[in-house]
């Protein structure tokens, strides 16, 4: 007789409040119903409210941890509209604040993915390498979580001196190469416990339709990057990392390798960097009349936004779609035929943030 | 990729499609969306999303955004009586967005396979990113 367990919305395993139901046979998961809405902040209503240049503030805090690619997504799609020319220096501080987002984002989750693991040697690691990409980003924009670098048009702050950065992302690349690649790759403590686990085969990640990390590591060659290419990601040249052994260690080796090329990309930024100015000298606060869709490579994945305007200076309709919104449902393909112990780490190897999924 | 353009306008009963810098965008306030739906699917397109616009005749449209490689269409269709078809049931991908969009904007998918609200929580309104319902509910909590 199979049971129901209850996990969640508040429970160790989880970073952020959603509701797994799990109905177990013994210790195998036979099947699974996941629940989201517990954090929603009604976004979309509120950014109906203000202005353009005060909603890409409040868009910035949809996610705690890919806080920028949302406010450019929806300068993206508001500059589509108002046909706004972004100068090419603004485009290159775009990329290579986006790929540092990215380094951190996918750092955090070594982390957790590590202490999930039990291996929180590995842990303290890479936390410790996280600082200092934290580091550079304060460095650049002054803070450490919701950056405010995008305006409509370019950016707000300038960098200034692209050596000093340059010096610490290279300390960065030494140790992804030296330390964490060859852990993720060839320690047994991680292989063990992450291979043929949570598999979401190619048909599941396509039919789910789901976006990033974890669609590449299921042999789907989906990244934003390389399909709609925006920002400097056409002139910078760009590698999508790809993997087909659908299970946890597929999403852990992807993502690590992805840290490489982010890292290649803010080199190649930063030692290209065109000059000239990071915005136009002037900006409309009125948009014309029309609607336009973009998108954007998050860490997690795909972000799509739909913004309408009606004339005025406040939006008329704006869609937030984020890719854990699009992932989170796929859990319910990993889970069956697994183990109840291999639960938390499935869960986390998606990356779930239902901050962003709620709104 | 011509040949799915050429099916999508025979279905969408539209000759000339939008080309603009964000994609293709059709217009067709009567569509069989489960055709769409298969179409799509066999072109292995991905649903990207579904976007709720409240109309004032208290209508709702709803644009489905596909995205395939390099390739990105809009249709934009119009509910009826408040009603459209599920494509839930051929693609999955459309079972959250389906229950996201009843919840906001209390448009009723027929024939989704799982109609629980998704972000509703118990004490709001279907609907309640309606300008109508922003604005009663608005009142009730004044008038406390």
């Amino acid at each position: 007789m199979p049971y129901k367990l209850p996990l969640g919305p508040l429970h160790p395993a989880f970073e952020e409040p959603y509701k797994v139901t799990l109905s177990c046979k013994g210790e195998v998961i036979e099947d699974c119903q996941v629940e989201v809405g517990f954090v929603m902040r009604s976004i979309e209503l509120l950014t109906q409210r203000r202005n353009y240049i005060r909603d890409l503030v409040l868009v910035e805090h949809v996610c705690g941890i890919c806080s920028n690619v949302h406010a450019s997504t929806f300068a993206m799609a508001v500059e589509k509209i108002a046909s706004i020319e972004v100068p090419a220096r603004a485009l290159y501080i775009r990329t290579i604040v986006a790929e540092l987002e990215r380094l951190h984002s996918h750092l955090l989750w070594a982390g957790i993915g590590s202490e999930d693991i039990g291996y929180h040697s590995m842990f303290m690691e890479i936390y410790y390498l996280r600082e200092r990409v934290m580091d550079i980003l304060e460095a650049i924009s002054g803070n450490r979580v919701n950056y405010g670098m995008i305006t409509l048009g370019g950016v707000t702050r300038d960098i200034t001196d692209p050596k000093s950065i340059l010096a610490v992302v290279s300390e960065v690349h030494a140790v992804l190469e030296k330390v964490v690649i060859p852990i993720f790759t060839k320690d047994r403590t991680i292989i063990d416990r992450t291979k043929g686990i949570g598999i979401l085969t190619r048909a599941d990640a396509l039919s789910y339709g789901t976006v990033g990390p974890l669609a590449r590591a299921s042999g789907v060659p989906e990244d934003i990057r390389e399909n709609f290419p925006y920002a400097a990601y056409a002139e910078l040249g760009f590698k999508p990392v790809m993997l087909d052994s659908c299970d946890v260690a597929a999403r852990i080796v992807v993502r690590a390798l992805e840290m490489l090329e982010s890292v290649r990309l803010i080199e190649e930024a930063l030692k290209n960097l065109p000059a000239g100015s990071i915005r136009p000298s002037e900006v409309p606060l009125e948009i014309p009349k029309g609607e336009a869709t973009a998108r954007s490579e998050a860490p997690r994945g795909e972000v799509f936004y739909y913004v309408a305007s009606d004339g005025s200076d406040t939006p008329a309709r704006v869609k937030i779609r984020t890719p854990s919104f699009v992932n989170i449902p796929s859990i319910r393909a990993m889970v069956k035929g697994q183990y109840l112990a291999d639960l938390p780490l499935i869960q986390a190897s998606i990356d779930p943030c239902c901050s962003c999924t709620d709104r | 990729m011509e040949e799915l353009i050429n099916q999508l306008i025979v279905l969408t009963k539209q000759k000339n499609p939008q080309e603009r810098i964000d994609g293709i965008w059709f217009e067709a306030p009567k569509i069989d969306l489960e055709a769409l739906a298969q179409l799509m699917l066999l072109n292995q397109f991905r649903l990207t999303t579904m976007t709720g616009i409240e109309r004032d005749d208290g209508e709702t449209d709803v644009i489905y955004h596909f995205n395939g490689i390099k390739m990105a269409i809009n249709i934009r269709t119009t509910t009826l009586q408040q009603k459209l078809p599920s494509i839930a049931n051929i693609l999955p991908s459309a079972n959250w967005i389906e229950r996201e969009i009843r919840d906001l904007y209390a448009v009723h998918f027929e024939g989704h396979p799982d109609p629980r609200p998704l972000v509703r929580p118990k004490e709001m309104p279907e609907g309640f990113f309606r300008k109508g319902v922003v604005e009663s509910l608005t009142k009730e909590q004044e008038a406390k």
